[in-house]
Formats: structure tokens, C-alpha cells, sequence
């Protein structure tokens, strides 16, 4: 089986104090996860965990407290949206969406971290190393700091339970729908203006994202419209593209 | 940039799994590192003094240490930092102890693994920013949830320190477990006497406010200023009047109910108590159920019956009546002719029958001096309406009609101050009463004496019978009386409309039973028929028997619609009045004189609109039936003539009036039949009341309150279970009656009342469904004033610097394992024995079960404890703890010896796995209490043990020992139960954010090295919450909290770690999102001269950084935690080769 990569973040009140009880208690797990520490499962961010996998992890852990456990009352009830946020996007780059784990681990489980760390290790190792390409998870990781996606991941909780600004509460249905139109739709504007770094028309980006040709120009015109992307020449009558401007390290928009 | 890496080989702890050096090797190859070193003890003075003479030589600017968990040592070099002048904040440490070298075996990748914590924390170092430590003000005083020995002694630890102290306690008297306790071991000195001082010490100490029978709602802020909400559960004691003299429990007819929660519900306490005679404070509380016995909702008029009726278990018959008088002035007709629908409710019901709620009634009031009132009641209601009855009042009221109604509104009238007169037409008062109801169900001298009481004690009423008023007279009361109450009933009776009624001996019921009444003479035929299914037409046929008729009664439906109750349709029956269904007559027949009834047969179609099924005829089914006088039992209503053009609104026969009998004419009000048409008597009465106090508000100037509309809470039976969970069984003692021949000729009562004893036996099978009876004798008898009734759940804001759970222990279930055999009397816990043994417990120091001194007493330890390791069969998943009880072996042999000590001819058993005799004294006291007898048998834990009964009902023990089958037969068992965390100790954990360890109990910051403080910054932990301990543990540990607390205590500020989050305003768009994430209210977006923008209230900032990864522009610096030093750790983490194995 492949050697695999793997990085936790563990909240410092519970996940993190778990595994130090694992540590005390010697409890043994694979040596393949490196864990950070974080203060709270709620500061964990789609955008990091993206990087992380962009950065060649092949598994990312996040752990938390218990659900009202959180020693800041509900950061884990945020997490809990914010890894769903980041499932989406890593769908949308084609990678398994069981390398993200979240779990709730107290500071007094330490066999059961031992024991959950061996089983996702190997669930990994299963699973191998991350086969999609960069751009894509690049593209995901660009998807995950646009401000769209990053309202949804916070908002939902408030959307479900409490309804938007006009009143109106969101099913889980309903929800569910909202999130993957917008995470398609950022998701693809994205890898577009990544492939635009070199100039290509509507057809040549819909073969080489495997979309349908009005689709691509749906985003096409969008990115035109918010001076994103423009057109580099036209040739035969077809109009090429080239990005703008990708900000620095090309990361965000 | 110079970055210095420190590894740890922490002695072989982690060299043993990391090739140390080569990870210091590798880490001079990572960027900015200046200095890489690897020691074998980093926290040592000496290596820490490494670190600080390379900052100070080599000029560090940023420190790593891999060594342990920061959560063991950031501090240690922080400070080392800070000592030699890098800012604390400067240090990042890689876990490569606890999360490497302990957790993986194979040493290359154990090596491989550091290298990448280590360039990890490397990458994050480069990054990390000096930060000042923000400094909170101290508020000088600690909060101490839990009042046992562990509360107690901390208490008066900080307070002795000088600090105020608040010692909240969820019971209402401090004392907890120890004071249940009858002696303590090695010592066998008496626990209460070497508690009790320190209860009291608590409660004087100026610097201690003690808040008892109150929990910690919720706890805001952090160290140094705590916010703690506290909610006080009302006593509907005033615990700074009452003065613990105890009238109040004298008076209290609620005794004896309650399972007293101090003795494990050996005993039984009434509704107002104190716990045991030592509590601290010495304050009386009143229980109560929260919500109205069903009992008083279902009666009309508000009558207290769980009042009266536990009065007359007391005995105290005269204080039961006084109490039902309070809205009720007939109370002994009530207890002849009420129908009681508070009967139906009685939540008994589901159990066996109701309590005989009427019958208690008119015991009661057959049981007291009617003429000797005026005494008695004197000191009662002195205090109480003293203003009301001695105020006399100018206005004269009118009542028309001496009914129930009329009575009623005139007696409460007349204790308000108001003359009143009655005016009836009637030679006699009592409208119905008198006329209306034969006597073998309201004897006469009862009515009479009901209305003596109201006309001596109202004093102001003037009954003037056989006034007949009309509509001029009816004018002129309007204009001599300042109020009319119209109660005149309905007393007429409804024609029915056939052919014949005009014939002599058809007559009408209310008329009938009138004449009768009325003593005139009255003659019926030898062959009566009542037509009717009413009160009315029971009654009637009833009368007629007794007059020597031979009555048939005829009713149009069937029995299942028949108005009158059950209990009298069966009594005539009884009695031999023939009834015949689903039958009316259709026309009468004679002559002059009646000599026939013309009857077709009915059957029964639609639902009309009462509900029931419509009857209609069955054509061609008429038959004759031969009678001589015909009784019409159809219905009543009022004589209302005398209100045409009065311009009173009427409904149908009725005069229209609301529920506190205001009609649409200011001075006039009415109520009763008049208004409801026929019903009860107690209806009658209760519309009496509200309409006379409706009559002196108007006459006042006051406006009525609001009718209550809320939905009272109505006690059920399962609120009951819960707190009186012995409910059995119990059947309903029945009244005589005389017998049925005997009824046939004479007017006797048919009933014949309780007989004492059974009365007080039927009144004790009340469950006492509001546990207090809100009788509010203890009102009057409480010379302090202390008693407020209506008290409400109060809250108690505090600032407090630290906190302190001392929350205690419950002890294990045994139920929860049957094998013990708990549900045998002959089988108690430990607890229940120390009840048993003390001196003030249930049987006064006596041990005795049952009433009978056992002579075999088996001890079984380790009971719910050890329990992981226990082999029991048949048992399944076991209920109890894997850890050890920590004092079940040592007090097993305290109460072996006391077994001993009380019972001189007694032997005691003992059946244990180890001896844990390590304290003190222990092992000393173990051989002492076995020289003096006792016998240990010793088991293995992985044995089976089963306590039960066989055939001959003999209690034994059968277990394993030494490997043979070992049966000890028993007259007590005792079971060693073991130290289980408190029920709501997930709350109380949730509460404090506090962390609970495996077992349970509150988890401490360090097993080892800070064994009171918890997690939380300025939250500690003491006694049996942190994990099962005795007494000088508890004590001792109590201590040490308590000098932990005063350590922040005694500070003007402490410092708080400055990982708080920061909003860079340059980029912040002002959507305010990480404001509606934060918990804590922390950041707040404000207008500045840029625009709306977000600003941090370092303070306020718990540092929990879900506003950074929420944040839509990045623009959230979340301080030690930065998006930029996360990815840089990171993607370092990843960037080293791996070796591929
Ligand atoms: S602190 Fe652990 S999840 Fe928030």
C-alpha cells in the first residue's frame, strides 16, 4: 500500500488534548498524520483545507468537540458547514470526498483517537495518493476564498434555522441545491480564468474541461463583465481570451 | 529572520522512538534557522538556560522547541524567552512526545515524522509577531458551587484569606454527603458533630454568603471576572425572617408524605421541612408540586379539597371546614348533595378510585359544633380579614332569592361590610335546598344550620321569607338598594304540551316535591308515572315510593343520556322504582281524573345538539299504561315576569349575565339557575361568589380583574410519580347505606356517613398532588411573617474572580444490576445504613428492618465499582465504573463494627475482593475491626455474586470463594455502592466549560502536577467531582483549590494570553459576518470615517478565530493562528520527502 500523507487539525480543547491523552496513554496509530493545532474546530477554513490538499496531502482531518461541547459554545457548528463547504469543492476537483474526515473527539478519548486515526489512515491508504491534477485543486482552493462561497459556508447555518434577510427559510432541500449550483459555478469561472493564463476560445475551453460550449460562454461572459478575463484576439471570427490580472500568487480573485 | 531549534530528548521518552540529533541536524537545513540543538531534558534549567544564552549571543528572534505537548510546556519557555528578552510569543513548539514518539513505534518513521512537525513549527515560527499579554482586573471574590465538606472548606479557606466568598448550594441546607454520614472511618468519631461546626462557621463568616436551594444558571466571562447567574428556587420561606421555630410545620396538615430525600426516603417529611435537625441555614422550605391539583380545577367553586381533605387525615375537622368556608359557605350541604365532579378528577383515579372526596365533606361537617363557631374562628381569621369584617359599609344590598346563590353572594357580602337583605318567596329559606331536594338526601336541621351559621356570622343579614316581588317592587329595590342580586332559580316547571295535562293527578315535580317539602300533606296514587330523567324525576319517583306508590318512570332515551346520576338511578332502582327506556307518553287519558297514559315507544336517531341521539317515536308502537297520577319531571325555569320592562337583557328563560354575574344593568347583578338554567348546587355557590365579589368591587369603584383566562397547570399523575414514586394500591372506603326495604317507607337518610376511623384512612389515601396544600395555615401560625406563598424563582447576578466546582457525588444505583437484589427490603446501600445507624436517621439509631433487628448482616463490596473487570452472568452490559470506589473497603469495616456496636449478638460478613486499607490508620482499623469478628470471604471480582430469596423466603448470599460455591444466608445485606459523578455533571461541565474525563468526573489540567485546576482559566475543582475520594482527601484537596483560587484572588489583574483575533481595516468590507459569529459579542462593525467597519474587543475575545475563517475578504488576523502561519505549517509539514517503505 502507498505511503500516504495526512494532516489533522485538532481544536486545542478537545481533539488536540485527545490525542496528547493517546500520547500519555500510549496508544499507538500509523505515524502518517502531522497535526496542527488549532484553538477551535471553527477557525478551520475551506480555503486552508484546499491548500493543504493542493499542497499534496492525501488526507485532511479535522477534530473538534463534541457538539455543545465547543469551549466557544458553537465553533464546531460552524466547522461542521465549513468541512461540507470544502467536501463540495473537493468533489468538484474530483477527489474523493472521504479523504476530509471531521470528528468529535473529547480530551478523555485518547483510545478513541488512536483507534479513529488508524482507521482513516487506512481508509487512505486505500485510496492512494491524490489523483486529480493541480489546476483542479487549485481551482477548487480559488473557489473556496471567493466571497460567494464563503458567505454560503457561514450563512447556512443561519439560512436553515432563522431564513435569509427576506424571511424566507431554506429546506435542507432547497439548500443543498443552492450550495451545488454555487459551488459548480464558482468552481468553473475559477478553473477558466486559471486556463486563460494562455489565450483559448469558448470551444477549446469547453474540450478541455469537458463542458458543454454555451455553458463555458455563460462564464465567459460573466467574467468579462466583472473585467476579469478579455479578449485576446479573434481568430476566424472566434474570440480568444486571456486573463487580466490574477492577483498575486494567483490565488485570489 | 533567526530562528533557533530546540530538540528535546525528553531522556529516552522521545529518543527512544526519534533519532534526536538527526532531527537537529535536519532542521540546520531549514530556512532562517540559526542554531539547531538537541538536549536530553529542554526544560531543565540547563536547557533552558541553552535557549536564553542563544538569544542573547546569537541574537534569536524566533524560538522552536520540539519537546512535549505545548499544553504541558509553552508556559516553561515562554517565560525562558521572555527571560532572556524575546518576546513570549516568539516560541512555537512541535509535539514531538505525545504525538510522535509515544504513539508510533518503528524509530525511522518516528524520525521522519519529526523532521516534518519540526519544519512545520520552523515554517510557522518565521512567521509568528510579538504580542503583549492583555491584563484583566481581578474581582476579589470566588463563587463555590456545592456545599458539602469540599465547598465548605474551600469556603472558609478563601474567606479566612480575606476574599468575599458566595457558596452556592442546590439542596436547601449545606452539609452534603458527610452530614448523611453516622460515623466517619478510622477514627469512628461522629460525623455530624465535626461537620456541623464548619456548617455553622459558614454560615456566620461575614465574608461567606451562603445561597442555598439555588443553582448556577450561567457563567459569562473569563478569569479574574467571571459573570455567574444564579437562580434561587423558591422556599416560599423568607430565609432572613424565618427564624426556624417550626409553628409552621406544626399547623402544616401535609405530614408525612414526602420520601425525605436526607434519610434515602427511610422516612417520610411533610410538605414544609427542614432536611435534618442540624441544616444550616436553619430555614423552613415548603414543597411544592408547581401547578393546581386536579381536584380543586374540576370543582366549580375553587374549593380547596387537597386542603380540607388533608386537614380531616389530621383529624382537624373544624380547621377543614373553615378552610372550604373560605369560598364555599355550605359546606355541609355540599357534603350531602354535591355530585362532586372533583370526584372525577382525582388524578387516584388511574391508580385505583378516587378519593371520597363528598363523603369526607360531609363528615367533616357533621363532625364540628355548628353552634359553638364563633370561637373557633375567631383566632383564624382575626389577623386575616380583620379589615373586612369590622369595616361596616353604608351600601344595602338586595338579593332576591335565598337559594345557594342568594346565601352564598350574601355571606361573602356581609364579611365585606355590607347589610344585606333577602327576600324569599318561600315561607322558608333555602330556595331548592329547602323545597327542591327530599329529605332522605339533605336532612332539614342541616339546611337549617347552614343558614344560621350565614346569618350569625355574616351578622348583617336579614332573611324576610314569603316576599313575593313584582315589577313595581322590583322598581323599588332599585331605588332603596344600591345593588340587586337576582338568584331566584328556576323553579318553575316546563309544560309538556299533550294532550291531557290538564286532567287532575297530573302534576308537576318541583311542585310535588314542593308540597312535600313544605310538609304539607301530599297524597299520590297507588299507581304513579314520572315522566322525566332528570334530578327532578329521581327524585320524585323516589318520593312517591316512600309515599306507598307503586312508580314506573318513564324516559324517552336511554339510560347511557340519563341527566341524573348513576349513583341515584341505581338507588331507586334499588329501592324498586321500575324504569322504563326509550318511552313517552303521548297523551294522558281520564276523565277529570288521569286513569291513563297513552306511551309510544322511542328509538334513538341523529346526534341533535346536546350530543346525544335525537329519540323519535316508533310508529304504531302506542300502548296504554293504567295510572292514577302522573308526575311531569321535564325540565325547569324561572319565573321571570317580574323583570319585563326592567330592561334587563334576557337569553331564552334566562337572564343574560357574564362570569361575574354583571348584567347589562350596572346595580343589578344575577347568577345561578336563573342564569345557567337547572344545575348544581355548587355551581350555584360559586356563582354566588364571584358575582358578591363583582357586587363590592362596583360598589367600591373598582375595576373587576380580568377573569383569569392563562390555563392553570394541572398537576398530573406522573409529576406525582416522580417525586412520590411508592404509590400503591389502596382501595376506596365506601359509606353505608341503610338498606333498600328499609328506605321504602321513611324519609331517612339514605346515607350514612363515615365512621371515623374509615374517614381518616380514606382522606391519608390522598396523594397530596401539590404536596403543599396551599391551605396557608402556616401564614397565620408564622409570628415571623416569613411565609410568602406566592414567591417566584428569583436571580442572583455575581462578579466573581475565580470559581470553584465542589459539586459532589452520587452513589451508584444497585437497581441498575438486579443480580444484587436491591428490591428486597432486606437489602440496602450503604448510605441507608448509615441512615439506620444515626441517631436522628428514621429509626433513631436503631438497626432494624421492617421493625425486626437482623442478627445476619452480610456486607457486599465494590458494588457498581471495579466493574470492567467483573465477570457477572446474565447481567449483560454492566452498569457500573471501571475505577474503584476508593472508600467502600474502609467504610465496610467502620459499619461491620458499628454492626456490631449496635447489635451486640449479631454477626457480620464481609464479602471483598482486595482490601484497600492505604490511609492513615486504614490498615490499623482493618485488623482491629477483624480481631473483634469479622468474617471477610474473600472472592475473585470475575465471580458471580447473587443476592435473592429462595422458597422459604430466607435471604442469602451465593457466590464463589476459593474456588468452591460459597451460600451465606441473611437477615440485612448491605451493598458497598460505589461513587458514581453527579447526574448533571455533563451540565455543570458545559456550564463552567469545563472538560470531564473518561470516568465522568470534571478532568484536571494535569493528572500529576495541577490536580485542582481545570482547562479554564480560573475555574477549579474540588472533592468527590474531580474523582471518588473520602473525607481528608476531600478536605485536604478542598484546601489546595481554595489556595489555588486565592492566588488570582490576591491579584490586582492577571494576565491574559493575547490570542485574540484583529480586524485589518484596510481590507474589512463592514458585512459583519464574523459579528454574527461570535460568540462572545466581541466584535462589533462601527462607522468610521472609511465606512462601516469591524473592530475587536480584545477583552471580550476568547480567541477561538471562527470570525477568521469566516471572514469573506481575509481581512480577520487571528493572532498566533494566522491564515498565513497555518498554511506555512502546512505546506511544510508536506514539503519534506517521504520515505517510502
Ligand atoms: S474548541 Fe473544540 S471545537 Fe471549538
Amino acid at each position: 500500500m502507498a505511503e500516504v500523507n495526512l494532516i489533522g487539525f485538532m481544536c486545542n480543547w478537545c481533539s488536540y488534548a485527545g490525542a496528547d491523552l493517546a500520547g500519555v496513554s500510549r496508544f499507538h496509530y500509523p505515524p502518517n498524520i502531522k497535526i496542527i493545532r488549532v484553538m477551535c474546530s471553527g477557525r478551520v477554513d475551506p480555503e486552508l483545507i484546499l491548500d493543504t490538499f493542493l499542497y499534496g496531502a492525501d488526507g485532511v482531518f479535522i477534530g473538534g468537540c463534541h457538539l455543545g461541547d465547543c469551549h466557544y459554545l458553537e465553533g464546531n457548528y460552524y466547522a461542521e458547514k465549513k468541512i461540507e463547504m470544502a467536501k463540495r469543492l473537493l468533489e468538484a476537483a474530483g477527489v474523493d470526498t472521504e479523504r476530509l474526515r471531521l470528528e468529535w473527539i473529547s480530551a478523555s478519548e485518547g483510545e478513541r483517537f488512536a483507534a479513529i486515526i488508524t482507521e482513516f489512515t487506512e481508509e487512505i491508504k486505500a485510496l492512494g495518493p491524490v489523483k486529480s491534477e493541480r489546476e483542479e485543486l487549485e481551482s477548487a482552493c480559488m473557489a473556496a476564498a471567493d466571497y460567494r462561497l464563503r458567505i454560503l459556508a457561514t450563512k447556512e447555518r443561519e439560512l436553515l434555522e432563522g431564513g435569509n434577510k427576506y424571511g424566507e427559510v431554506f429546506t435542507m432541500h432547497e439548500m443543498a441545491k443552492l450550495l451545488d449550483d454555487m459551488v459548480q459555478e464558482v468552481y468553473e469561472s475559477k478553473r477558466i480564468l486559471l486556463k486563460l493564463k494562455k489565450p483559448m476560445s469558448v470551444k477549446e475551453l469547453a474540450s478541455a474541461m469537458t463542458l458543454k460550449p454555451n455553458e463555458v460562454f455563460r462564464r465567459i461572459l460573466d467574467l468579462k463583465r466583472h473585467e476579469l478575463i478579455e479578449i485576446h484576439e479573434i481568430r476566424d471570427n472566434t474570440p480568444t481570451y486571456l486573463v487580466r490580472a490574477l492577483n498575486e500568487g494567483g490565488l485570489t480573485e | 529572520m533567526k530562528i533557533g531549534v530546540y530538540i528535546c530528548h525528553c531522556g529516552t521518552n522521545i529518543a527512544a522512538t526519534v533519532d534526536v540529533e538527526a532531527v537537529a541536524k535536519f532542521a540546520e537545513t531549514l530556512p532562517d534557522v540559526a542554531v539547531s540543538r538537541a538536549y536530553v531534558y529542554m526544560c531543565s534549567d540547563p536547557g533552558q538556560e541553552l535557549i536564553k544564552a542563544d538569544i542573547l549571543d546569537a541574537k534569536l528572534d524566533r524560538v522552536v522547541v520540539a519537546s512535549c505537548s505545548p499544553r504541558m510546556h509553552e508556559i516553561t519557555f515562554r517565560s525562558a524567552c521572555e527571560e532572556a528578552g524575546l518576546n513570549a510569543y516568539c516560541l512555537e513548539m512541535a509535539n514531538i512526545r505525545e504525538q510522535c514518539s509515544w504513539v508510533h513505534s518503528d524509530r525511522e518513521k518516528g524520525t521522519e515524522k519529526a523532521k516534518e512537525l519540526v519544519a512545520s513549527a520552523v515554517a510557522k515560527a518565521a512567521l509568528l509577531e510579538s504580542l503583549e499579554p492583555m491584563r484583566v482586573g481581578v474581582t476579589p471574590s470566588a463563587l463555590i458551587i456545592g456545599g458539602g465538606i469540599a465547598g465548605i472548606q474551600c469556603a472558609l479557606d478563601i474567606a479566612d484569606a480575606g476574599f468575599q466568598v458566595y457558596l452556592v448550594e442546590k439542596e436547601p441546607s449545606v452539609g452534603g454527603h458527610m452530614a448523611q454520614l453516622d460515623k466517619t472511618f478510622p477514627t469512628l468519631d461522629c460525623s455530624a458533630c465535626v461537620l456541623t461546626p464548619k456548617m455553622v462557621d459558614v454560615a456566620r463568616h461575614d465574608k461567606i454568603e451562603l445561597i442555598t436551594y439555588a443553582t448556577v444558571d450561567s457563567v459569562e466571562g473569563y478569569v479574574g471576572s467571571f459573570k455567574v447567574k444564579v437562580k434561587k428556587t423558591p422556599r416560599y420561606v423568607d430565609e432572613d425572617k424565618c427564624t426556624g421555630c417550626g409553628e409552621c410545620a406544626i399547623v402544616c396538615p401535609v405530614k408525612e408524605v414526602v420520601p425525605n430525600e436526607f434519610d434515602l426516603g427511610l422516612s417520610k417529611r411533610g410538605a414544609v421541612y427542614i432536611p435534618f435537625p442540624q441544616a444550616i441555614p436553619m430555614v423552613y422550605t415548603i414543597d411544592k408540586m408547581g401547578g393546581i391539583p386536579p381536584c380543586r380545577l374540576g370543582c366549580p367553586a375553587n374549593v380547596n379539597v387537597q386542603g380540607y381533605v388533608a386537614l380531616i387525615a389530621q383529624g382537624r375537622y373544624r380547621e377543614a371546614i373553615d378552610l372550604i368556608r373560605e369560598v364555599n359557605p355550605l359546606p355541609a350541604i355540599c357534603g350531602y348533595v354535591c355530585p362532586h365532579p372533583c370526584e372525577n378528577e382525582c388524578n387516584r383515579v388511574e391508580i385505583d378510585d378516587p378519593i371520597a372526596i363528598g363523603a369526607l365533606k360531609r363528615f367533616a361537617a357533621d363532625n364540628i359544633d355548628y353552634e359553638d363557631e364563633t370561637d373557633a374562628e375567631t383566632e383564624e381569621e382575626d389577623n386575616e380579614t380583620e379589615d373586612a369584617t369590622d369595616v361596616e359599609r353604608a351600601e344595602k344590598i338586595a338579593i332576591i332569592g335565598s337559594g345557594p346563590a342568594g346565601l352564598t353572594a350574601a355571606f361573602y357580602l356581609a364579611k365585606c361590610g355590607y347589610h344585606v337583605r333577602i327576600l324569599e318567596k318561600l315561607p322558608v329559606p333555602g330556595g331548592m335546598l329547602a323545597v327542591g331536594i327530599p329529605e332522605y338526601r339533605l336532612p332539614k336541621d342541616i339546611l337549617k344550620k347552614e343558614v344560621e351559621y350565614i346569618k350569625r356570622e355574616g351578622g348583617r343579614i336579614e332573611i324576610d321569607t314569603g316576599v313575593e316581588i313584582d315589577k313595581d317592587g322590583f322598581e323599588r329595590l332599585k331605588i332603596d338598594y344600591k345593588a340587586i342580586f337576582v338568584s331566584i332559580g328556576a323553579d318553575k316547571s316546563r309544560a309538556f304540551g299533550i294532550e291531557g295535562e290538564g286532567l287532575k293527578g297530573v302534576v308537576h315535580g318541583v311542585e310535588f316535591l314542593r308540597e312535600l317539602n313544605l310538609g304539607n300533606t301530599v297524597v299520590p296514587g297507588k299507581k304513579v308515572a314520572v315522566v322525566g330523567g332528570g334530578d327532578v324525576a329521581i327524585d320524585a319517583a323516589r318520593c312517591a315510593l316512600r309515599l306507598g306508590s307503586d312508580v314506573t318512570l318513564v324516559y324517552r332515551r336511554s339510560r347511557e343520556e340519563m341527566p341524573a346520576r348513576d349513583e341515584e338511578i341505581a338507588d331507586a332502582e334499588a329501592e324498586g322504582v321500575k324504569i322504563t327506556f326509550l318511552t313517552n307518553p303521548s297523551r294522558f287519558i281520564g276523565d277529570g281524573f288521569v286513569q291513563g297514559m297513552e306511551c309510544v315507544k322511542m328509538e334513538l336517531g341523529e346526534q341533535d345538539g346536546s350530543g346525544r341521539r335525537r329519540p323519535v317515536p316508533v310508529a304504531g308502537s302506542e300502548y296504554i299504561q293504567d295510572v292514577d297520577t302522573v308526575i311531569l319531571a321535564v325540565g325547569q325555569q324561572s319565573a321571570l315576569e317580574f323583570l319585563e320592562g326592567s330592561g334587563i337583557e334576557l337569553e331564552g328563560n334566562r337572564i343574560k349575565a357574564d362570569g361575574d354575574g354583571r348584567t347589562n344593568i350596572e346595580c343589578v347583578f344575577a347568577a345561578g339557575d336563573a342564569v345557567t338554567g337547572p344545575a348544581t348546587v355548587v355551581d350555584a355557590i360559586a356563582g354566588g361568589r364571584r358575582a358578591a365579589e363583582a357586587i363590592d368591587r362596583y360598589l367600591r369603584g373598582e375595576p373587576l380583574p380580568e377573569l383569569e383566562r392563562e390555563e392553570k397547570k394541572r398537576i398530573v399523575l406522573e409529576d406525582i410519580k416522580a417525586r412520590l414514586p411508592e404509590l400503591e394500591k389502596d382501595e376506596r372506603r365506601e359509606v353505608a347505606k341503610i338498606p333498600a326495604e328499609r328506605r321504602r317507607d321513611s324519609f331517612e337518610v339514605v346515607e350514612l356517613g363515615f365512621i371515623e376511623a374509615d374517614a381518616i384512612e380514606e382522606a391519608k389515601r390522598c396523594m397530596t398532588c401539590g404536596i403543599c396544600a396551599d391551605c396557608r395555615l402556616c401564614e397565620t401560625a408564622c409570628e415571623a411573617d416569613a411565609i410568602s406563598q406566592d414567591m417566584e424563582e428569583e436571580f442572583v447576578q455575581l462578579e466573581v474572580g475565580a470559581i470553584i466546582a465542589a459539586t459532589g457525588y452520587d452513589s451508584f444505583d444497585p437497581s441498575l444490576e438486579p443480580n444484587y437484589g436491591y428490591e428486597y427490603d432486606e437489602v440496602i446501600t450503604s448510605m441507608e445504613f448509615e441512615r439506620l445507624c444515626n441517631a436522628s436517621g428514621p429509626t433513631n439509631g436503631h438497626i432494624e428492618i421492617n421493625g425486626e433487628t437482623p442478627k445476619e448482616v452480610v456486607f457486599i463490596s465494590c458494588v457498581g465499582s471495579r466493574e470492567k473487570y467483573k465477570g457477572q452472568t446474565g447481567t449483560g452490559e454492566m452498569a457500573g465504573n471501571a475505577y474503584c470506589s476508593r472508600v467502600c473497603c474502609m467504610y465496610i469495616a467502620k459499619q461491620a463494627h458499628l454492626v456490631r456496636e449496635h447489635i451486640s449478638d449479631a454477626n457480620a460478613t464481609v464479602f471483598y475482593t482486595d482490601v484497600r486499607a492505604f490511609g492513615k490508620g486504614f490498615e490499623e482499623f482493618y485488623w482491629r475491626v477483624k480481631e473483634e469478628g469479622v468474617n471477610y470471604i474473600r472472592r475473585e471480582l470475575t465471580d458471580d455474586l447473587k443476592v435473592d430469596k429462595d422458597g422459604d423466603g430466607q435471604l442469602r448470599v451465593k457466590t464463589v470463594s476459593g474456588g468452591r460455591q460459597v451460600e451465606k444466608e441473611a437477615d440485612l445485606v448491605v451493598l458497598a455502592t460505589g461513587i458514581v459523578p453527579k447526574e448533571d455533571v455533563r451540565e455543570t461541565a458545559r456550564k463552567l466549560k469545563i472538560t470531564q474525563s473518561g470516568d465522568k468526573f470534571f478532568l484536571e489540567a494535569h493528572p500529576k502536577l495541577r490536580p485542582v485546576d481545570t482547562l479554564t482559566n480560573g475555574i477549579f475543582i474540588a472533592g468527590c467531582c474531580q474523582s471518588p475520594k473520602d473525607i481528608p482527601d476531600t478536605v485536604a484537596q478542598a484546601s489546595a483549590t481554595a489556595s489555588r483560587a486565592c492566588s488570582i484572588l490576591s491579584k490586582e489583574y492577571v494576565e491574559v494570553e493575547p490570542i485574540t483575533a484583529e480586524v485589518d481595516e484596510t481590507l474589512c468590507c463592514g458585512c459583519g459576518i464574523c459579528e454574527s459569529v461570535c460568540p462572545y459579542g466581541a466584535i462589533e462593525v462601527i462607522e468610521t470615517e472609511e465606512g462601516r467597519r469591524a473592530r475587536v474587543t480584545g477583552v471580550k475575545c476568547h480567541g477561538c478565530g471562527t470570525c477568521g475563517s469566516s471572514c469573506i475578504k481575509k481581512a480577520v488576523k487571528m493572532h498566533q493562528f494566522t491564515d498565513e502561519q497555518l498554511i506555512a505549517q502546512e505546506r511544510a509539514a508536506l514539503a519534506t520527502e517521504k520515505v517510502v517503505s
